[in-house]
C-alpha cells in the first residue's frame, strides 16, 4: 500500500511539475504550426509570471477587502496583457520587419528574464522584507483552491481532483488547440500557412493575421505556464530566477510531441516526473545527473526516429523558421 | 489589421502606465503575521572614526536578490551608515562569479585604492589569493574559506561565524514545537520526526544541521532526522520537492534547511508543517508555520576589519564571530507558532553559551555508531586531497571552527538518516 500511495504522490507532484511545461509547448506548438520558431517562449514565460505577480501583488496589498474571483482574475488578465505584448514584440519584428526569428527570439527571452528581475527586485523593494522575496499566499491559496470532494476519495482523489484549476486549463488548452489545429477550417489555413506561405497566399489565406494571432495566442498561452509556477507551484512565492531553465524544456516537449498538443499532455507530465524521479527512488548520487538527463535523451532519440521515418505529419512545419516576403514568390 | 496591432499596444500601454503609476505609491507589505522582538538581536555598531580617503570593495556572487548575499549587503550597509562612510567608500561589485572575474574585480577595487577588499563565495577564494599576491599593501578578507592559515600570506584572511550555536537554539525552538504536539496528542515521541533539506553534504552544511539536531534533542530526547540534499545552494522546485518528499514520504512533522531558495518554507505552508527558516525571516511566506530563523550577522567582522586597517593592526588570518560578538543572530518569534517555554529555553541557552558551560557538539550528547567519540581527526588545514590533520576532539566536546573559522564538523552522528548524497 505504502508503494502505491508513493507512486500516486510522485505522479501528482509529476503533474504539477509538467503542467507549466504543457502550457509552454501548447503554445509553442501553436505559434510554430504558423511557421514562426519562437525561441523567446522562455521569456515570454517569464513575463507572464511577472506581470500575474504585479497584478496579484497590488491586488493583495493595496485593496481591503479580498474577493477570490478577483484574486484569481486579475493575475490571470495581467498575465495573459503581458504575454501579448512580449509576443506582439516578436510578432512586429519577425512578421512586419521580417527579423531573423532566432535572433528575435533569443533575444526576448534574455529581455524577458531581465524584465521579470528588475519588475521582481523592484516590488521586493517595497516590501522591505527581510529575505528578498514575495510572498502572495493569498492570491495563491485562490489559485489552489481544490474541489470540495477531493480529499474525500482517497488516492482516486488525491490523482485526478487535488489540483488548482490551471492544471485542468492546461489539459483543456492543449485539447482545443489540438482540436483547432486537426479538425477546422482555421486549425487548416493555420497549418496550410507554416507549410507553405506562398501557397496559402495564393489561396486567399492572410498570412500575416494567422501568423500574428497563432504568435500571440501562443505566447499567451505560454505565459500561463509562467503565472502557474508562481502562483500555484511555488505557492505564491516570487524570487528571482526561481523560474529556471522551463522554457527551454517546453521547447524541446514540442520536438518530443511531435508538434501535436495532445502528445505534449503526456510529454510533459513524463518530463515533470522526471524531473523529480530521483526524490522517489533510490539511485547512487553519480548517476543523478544521468537521470536529469532523460528528457532530453528521449528528445533526441524521437528525433532521430522522426526524421528516419520521414513521415510528412511527424515533420515540423516545413516554413518554419523562415519569414514569408510576398514579393518573393 | 496595422490598426488593430496599434489599438492593441496602446491599450496595453495604458494598462502597464497604471500599473507603473500604482507602483509609485508605498507599499506596507501585506503580511498579517506578527513576529516577537528578535531573541538575539544585531549588535549596535559603535562608532569609530575612519579617515575620509578610506575605502572597502565588497565583491559579491549575486546580488541582493539572492538570500545569501543580501545578508552580506544588509550587513555592510549597516556598518557604513553606523561609521558614517559615504557611497564612494563603500564599492561593492555584484553578480561576480567564482572565476579569474573575481580576481579582476578585486584588483580593480585595490586599483581604486580599496584598503580591504571582501569576498563573499567560497569559490572566490583561489582568485582573492591571486589578487592578495599582486597588492601585498591591500588587505584581502574572504568570507567562507579555508586556505589563509596554510597559504600564510599576512594579507589574507578567512572569517566565519559560530553559526552552530544559532542553529543549535532553533533546534530548541523545533525540539519544544516537537514537545507541545507530543503533549497535545498529535504525534507519539517516536513519530517526532524532523526533516532538513541541505543543498550539498559539505561539513558546512552536516556542521549545520547536527547542531540543529542536537537543540531540538537537547529538550525532546526522542527526536530523530532525515536528510535530503538537493545539490544545489540555489533550486527552488527541488527544495520544494524534497521538503514535499520529507514531509509525504517520510513523515517528517517539522522541516526546516539549509539552501537560499523559499522552496521549503512555502512547501511547509502549504502542507500546514512547522518551519524552522535561515538566513532571515521568512514568515510573509509561512504565516502559519513559521517558528524562527537564524543567520549569520557580518555587520561586526565588517566594523572588525575596518578598525583593524584604521588603527593599523593586524587583521587575523582565521576569524569566527559567535554570539557575544554579535555575529550568531535570531529573529523572533512567530506568535500565531510559539509556545510559552521557547523564550525561556532559548535564552537559557544564551546564557550557558555566553558563560562557556553549553557546547553544542558535547560528546556526551550523541554518538556515532552506538559509541561515545573521544577522538576526530578533522581536515583543518587546506590541502587538495582534504587529508585530516588536526585532532579536535578534547574536554569533551568536539571544538567546531576553533582550530580554523570554517566549519569541519563531519561526523555522521546516530539518530539522523541521510536519505541522498549530494556532492
Amino acid at each position: 500500500m505504502a508503494i502505491i500511495e508513493q507512486i500516486v504522490e510522485l505522479l501528482v507532484r509529476a503533474v504539477m511539475q509538467g503542467t507549466p511545461l504543457l502550457f509552454g509547448s501548447t503554445g509553442e506548438i501553436l505559434t510554430e504550426k504558423s511557421g514562426n520558431l519562437n525561441l523567446g517562449i522562455p521569456g515570454i514565460m517569464y513575463i507572464g509570471a511577472i506581470s500575474g505577480v504585479i497584478g496579484g501583488f497590488f491586488y493583495q496589498n493595496y485593496t481591503s477587502s479580498y474577493n477570490m474571483i478577483l484574486a484569481i482574475i486579475i493575475p490571470l488578465l495581467s498575465s495573459l496583457a503581458g504575454s501579448l505584448l512580449a509576443s506582439l514584440i516578436y510578432g512586429f519584428l519577425t512578421i512586419t520587419l521580417r527579423a531573423n526569428q532566432n535572433v528575435t527570439g533569443l533575444a526576448l527571452t534574455t529581455f524577458g528574464v531581465g524584465l521579470g528581475n528588475f519588475f521582481g527586485g523592484s516590488l521586493i523593494k517595497i516590501t522591505k522584507s527581510d529575505t528578498p522575496f514575495l510572498a502572495l499566499s493569498k492570491i495563491s491559496a485562490a489559485y489552489r483552491t481544490t474541489l470540495p470532494f477531493a480529499n474525500k476519495l482517497g488516492l482516486f482523489g488525491q490523482l485526478f481532483f487535488s489540483y488548482g484549476f490551471m492544471v485542468y486549463l492546461a489539459v483543456v488548452i492543449a485539447l482545443i488547440v489540438s482540436f483547432v489545429l486537426k479538425r477546422t477550417r482555421v486549425g487548416l489555413q493555420l497549418r496550410a500557412v507554416g507549410e507553405s506561405p506562398a501557397t496559402a497566399d495564393a489561396a486567399g489565406v492572410n498570412v500575416n493575421k494567422y501568423k500574428y494571432f497563432a504568435t500571440c495566442i501562443g505566447g499567451m498561452i505560454a505565459g500561463l505556464g509562467g503565472l502557474y509556477y508562481i502562483l500555484d507551484y511555488s505557492k505564491g512565492i516570487w524570487a528571482n530566477d526561481a523560474f529556471g531553465d522551463r522554457g527551454w524544456l517546453a521547447i524541446a516537449i514540442v520536438i518530443f510531441a511531435i508538434w501535436r498538443p495532445n502528445v505534449s499532455i503526456l510529454g510533459s507530465y513524463l518530463f515533470g516526473g522526471l524531473y523529480i524521479l530521483f526524490n522517489y527512488v533510490s539511485v547512487s548520487m553519480n548517476l543523478l545527473p544521468l537521470m536529469q538527463m532523460l528528457p532530453y535523451v528521449v528528445t533526441i532519440i524521437v528525433l532521430v526516429i522522426v526524421s528516419m521515418r520521414k513521415k510528412r505529419e511527424n515533420l515540423p512545419p516545413a516554413s518554419l523558421g523562415t519569414n514569408y516576403f510576398r514579393e518573393e514568390r | 489589421m496595422n490598426k488593430k496591432i496599434l489599438a492593441a499596444i496602446i491599450a496595453i500601454a495604458m494598462l502597464l502606465s497604471a500599473v507603473a503609476a500604482l507602483a509609485g505609491c508605498d507599499g506596507e507589505g501585506g503580511a498579517n503575521a506578527t513576529e516577537t522582538d528578535p531573541l538575539l538581536p544585531a549588535h549596535v555598531i559603535e562608532k569609530f572614526d575612519v579617515s575620509e580617503d578610506f575605502k572597502i570593495g565588497v565583491i559579491c556572487l549575486h546580488d541582493e536578490n539572492s538570500t545569501y548575499d543580501n545578508n552580506f549587503i544588509k550587513s555592510i550597509k549597516r556598518t557604513q551608515e553606523a561609521l558614517g562612510l559615504s557611497d564612494s567608500q563603500v564599492l561593492i561589485k555584484t553578480n561576480i562569479p567564482e572565476s579569474s572575474a573575481c580576481e579582476d574585480a578585486a584588483k580593480e577595487l585595490a586599483e581604486n585604492g580599496c584598503k580591504i577588499v571582501f569576498a563573499d563565495s567560497f569559490g572566490h577564494e583561489e582568485h582573492m589569493i591571486a589578487a592578495a599576491k599582486a597588492y601585498p599593501d591591500v588587505e584581502f578578507c574572504h568570507a567562507t574559506g579555508t586556505r589563509a592559515a596554510t597559504e600564510g600570506l599576512a594579507n589574507f584572511h578567512n572569517a566565519f561565524a559560530a553559526i552552530y550555536e544559532g542553529r543549535f537554539l532553533a533546534g530548541i525552538v523545533a525540539g519544544l514545537k516537537l514537545n507541545e504536539m507530543i503533549d497535545a496528542g498529535k504525534i507519539t515521541a517516536e513519530e517526532a520526526v524532523m526533516g532538513y533539506v541541505g543543498a550539498y553534504t559539505y561539513a558546512e552544511v552536516i556542521s549545520g544541521l547536527t547542531s540543529f539536531y542536537l537543540g531540538a534533542k537537547y529538550v525532546c530526547p526522542s527526536v530523530t532526522m532525515k536528510v535530503r540534499y538537493t545539490g544545489s545552494w540555489y533550486d527552488q522546485a527541488a527544495e520544494q520537492e524534497a521538503a514535499n518528499a520529507l514531509i509525504k514520504t517520510d513523515k517528517c512533522v517539522l522541516i526546516s534547511q539549509h539552501a537560499d531558495s523559499l522552496g521549503a518554507p512555502s512547501a511547509c505552508e502549504a502542507e500546514g508543517v512547522p518551519n524552522v527558516s535561515y538566513n532571515g525571516s521568512t514568515i510573509s511566506a509561512g504565516e502559519n508555520t513559521f517558528l524562527i530563523s537564524s543567520a549569520i550577522d557580518w555587520a561586526p567582522y565588517f566594523a572588525y576589519i575596518i578598525k583593524q586597517v584604521q588603527d593599523g593592526n593586524a587583521i587575523d588570518a582565521n576569524w569566527t564571530g559567535d554570539i557575544s560578538t554579535g555575529s550568531v543572530i535570531l529573529t523572533g518569534l512567530n506568535t500565531a507558532t510559539m509556545n510559552d517555554k521557547m523564550k525561556t529555553e532559548v535564552d537559557s541557552a544564551i546564557a550557558k553559551f555566553k558563560a562557556g558551560t553549553l557546547h553544542v557538539f558535547d560528546t556526551s550528547t550523541f554518538t556515532v555508531g552506538g559509541e561515545t567519540v573521544t577522538s576526530y581527526l578533522a581536515d583543518v588545514e587546506y590541502d587538495t586531497s582534504f587529508t585530516p590533520d588536526t585532532e579536535v576532539v578534547s574536554d569533551g566536546y568536539f571544538h567546531e571552527s576553533e582550530y580554523r573559522s570554517a566549519p569541519y564538523f563531519d561526523l555522521r552522528i546516530d539518530g539522523i538518516e541521510f536519505i541522498n548524497e549530494m556532492y
